[in-house]
C-alpha cells in the first residue's frame, strides 16, 4: 500500500477516534464516586459531602482522595507517573486512573437524583 | 552470543533504557492515563529494520524488566509488557510488508495501546478504562509516526 493511502487511512481512523474521545469522555455530573483497588470497590464517597479518604495500598504506595464541593481529586499520591493527581477535580464523566497503583475512581448517579434522593 | 552480537545488543539495551528512564522524568504530557511518547520504541523499530527480530525481542524484554526495576512499579512492568509484546508482534509480523518506517511506528504504536489496555483491564478488573481508549489510540497514532519518523531520519543519515 502506497504512504498515500496509509496516510488516508489513517487520517479516517483519527477522526473517528476523536469523535469517539469526544463522545465518551464528554463531562457529566455523578452523584457518588465508587473507589476499587484491585478490582475491588473499597468505598463509595456520596459527592454532596466534603470527606477524605487515605488508600494505603498493601504493598506501599497511598493515594490521598479528596471530595470538596461536588467534585472528586486526587490531592496527592506517590505513584510514579502523576497521572491521577494531574487529572484534578472532576465531578463524574470518564474513571479516574492510577495505573500504577491498580486504584480505579468510577462515577454512578445523577447529581440531581441524589439532591432529591 | 557472539561478542560482537553480544556487545551491539546490550548497547541498544542502554540506550533505549536511557530513553525509557529520562521519558520517565518528564511531567506527564496529558492528564491521561497510559499516554506518553514512547521513545524508547525508537531502538525497537530500529532494530526491527536493520538486524533480526529475535534480537529486537531481546532488547525489549531487557528494557521493560529493568527500566521497570530501576524506576516504575511490578504493575507498570506488566502494563509496559502487555503493549511491548503487542507493538512487537504487530511490528515483526509487518515489517517486510509495510515499507514505510513511520507507518510501522504508527501499528506498533496502535498495538502497544491495545495491549496495554487489555492487560490494564484485566489487572483492575475495570472494563469501564475502555472510555480512555479512543483517545489513546488517537495519541499513540501521534507518537507512533514520531518515532518513526525519527528511526527514518537515523537510517538515513546512518546509510551516508
Amino acid at each position: 500500500m502506497s504512504a498515500r493511502r496509509w496516510a488516508a487511512l489513517f487520517l479516517a481512523l483519527a477522526a473517528v477516534l476523536a469523535g469517539l474521545s469526544v463522545w465518551l469522555l464528554r463531562p457529566a455530573e455523578a452523584g457518588a464516586a465508587q473507589v476499587w483497588l484491585d478490582g475491588q470497590q473499597i468505598a463509595v464517597l456520596p459527592l454532596t459531602e466534603d470527606t477524605e479518604l487515605l488508600v494505603e495500598l498493601p504493598g506501599g504506595g497511598y493515594n490521598r482522595i479528596v471530595v470538596s464541593s461536588g467534585c472528586v481529586a486526587v490531592a496527592e499520591a506517590d505513584c510514579p507517573d502523576g497521572i491521577c493527581v494531574a487529572r484534578g477535580p472532576v465531578r463524574g464523566g470518564a474513571p479516574v486512573v492510577c495505573l500504577p497503583h491498580r486504584l480505579v475512581i468510577t462515577f454512578s448517579g445523577d447529581a440531581l437524583d441524589s439532591v432529591a434522593g | 552470543m557472539k561478542p560482537n552480537r553480544l556487545t551491539r545488543l546490550a548497547l541498544l539495551t542502554a540506550v533505549a533504557l536511557i530513553m525509557f528512564v529520562v521519558e520517565q522524568q518528564l511531567p506527564p504530557l496529558a492528564p491521561i492515563p497510559g499516554i506518553k511518547l514512547g521513545l524508547a520504541n525508537a531502538v525497537t523499530l530500529y532494530v526491527l529494520r536493520t538486524g533480526r527480530a529475535r534480537d529486537a525481542a531481546l532488547v525489549l524484554a531487557a528494557r521493560i524488566i529493568l527500566g521497570n526495576l530501576v524506576c516504575g512499579t511490578v504493575a507498570a512492568m506488566f502494563y509496559a509488557a502487555g503493549g511491548g509484546l503487542c507493538a512487537f508482534a504487530v511490528m515483526a509480523l509487518l515489517r517486510q510488508a509495510v515499507p514505510q518506517t513511520w507507518v510501522l511506528g504508527v501499528l506498533g504504536a496502535l498495538g502497544h495501546s491495545l495491549g496495554q489496555m487489555a492487560v490494564a483491564v484485566a489487572i483492575t478488573d475495570t472494563p469501564a478504562l475502555l472510555v480512555w481508549l479512543p483517545v489513546m489510540l488517537l495519541a499513540s497514532m501521534a507518537a507512533g509516526a514520531f518515532t518513526g519518523l525519527c528511526v527514518t531520519a537515523l537510517l538515513r543519515r546512518l546509510r551516508q
